[in-house]
């Protein structure tokens, strides 16, 4: 071929690449396809981007939803409001009347209830995927443990059962305004 | 006390920011860390009630991490676990915040 052929000469040529390729594709076929899966997972490997795979995809993806019927409705940042919403109704879902330990299991288990659904709402899959495995929550002992640990590093020495509870039904903060002033940060 | 430096269990050392343990004073400390030593954050994951930023600050990176339960703490991403730059940024918050409610 010239190094400067004619435009007509081009289009002829790459007519002919495409022809070459064309067959080049027909007598190569990829040898899975020619394959039978014999179940869905076998098909998801086959040909992972079929309509079928990502199906099978999708549904174990929504394994981890339970059959909660507002499950995948929110954006991430809408399932973290919903979630700080709900836990602003905790102290009044206890009984004021019943024993410390019983209303700080009740919040306990209130918040990881609310952390759970949270996550189902939320419409992207794959980071509630994700957050459903690495956000695991503690265990009602493991729970007791840290926030001990927590109100010790706050410097309350050997805390009490009744210190515990209390820091589990609402922890102690320092005044924000304050600590931003001292960190010199602009608004 | 304003930070407790603690080792975990991978012999890391944590930089617990004592009382400052909310979501919202995890975005006013990693505000802190771009405005007073340029870091960058290289990664930001925010879950419902955890977060965890990777930092980049001159030669060095560091996590920053939220969990509601515990609080808000970072640690040096090097192999030992220790950092001067770190050292530093927690003398330098002790002595801002100290007296302070």
């Amino acid at each position: 071929m010239p190094a400067f052929a004619s435009k007509g000469h081009l289009i002829r040529s790459f007519n002919k690449l495409g022809d070459l390729l064309l067959t080049f594709g027909k007598q190569n076929k990829k040898p899975h396809a020619e394959q039978k899966a014999t179940n869905d997972y076998e098909q998801a490997v086959l040909e992972p981007y079929s309509p079928e795979s990502v199906n099978f995809r999708s549904s174990i993806f929504y394994q981890h939803y339970g059959n909660n019927p507002n499950r995948g409705l929110m954006s991430n940042v809408e399932a973290r409001k919903w979630y700080l919403k709900k836990e602003a109704t905790i102290p009044n879902l206890l009984n004021p009347n019943e024993p410390l330990e019983q209303q700080a299991r009740k919040a306990f288990e209130l918040r990881n209830e609310f952390r759970k659904e949270a996550r189902e709402r939320m419409n992207d899959r794959i980071t509630s995927d994700r957050l459903t495995r690495e956000e695991a929550n503690f265990t009602w002992d493991q729970m007791h443990e840290k926030t001990r640990s927590k109100l010790i590093r706050n410097g309350t020495n050997n805390p009490s059962d009744n210190e515990i509870y209390n820091e589990i039904i609402s922890s102690s903060q320092r005044s924000r305004t304050s600590v931003n002033a001292a960190l010199g940060l602009e608004k | 006390m304003i930070i407790s430096k603690e080792k975990n269990s991978a012999g890391n050392y944590e930089y617990h920011l004592v009382r400052m343990g909310s979501w919202e004073f995890f975005s006013d400390f990693s505000e802190f860390f771009k405005q007073q030593y340029s870091a960058i954050p290289l990664v930001k994951d925010d879950g419902i009630y955890t977060r965890l930023w990777k930092f980049s600050c001159g030669e060095e990176e560091f996590y920053f991490e939220h969990h509601e339960d515990i609080g808000n703490w970072f640690y040096s991403s090097s192999g030992d676990g220790q950092s001067n730059l770190l050292d530093n940024i927690a003398n330098d918050i002790s002595s801002r915040i100290n007296g302070t409610d």
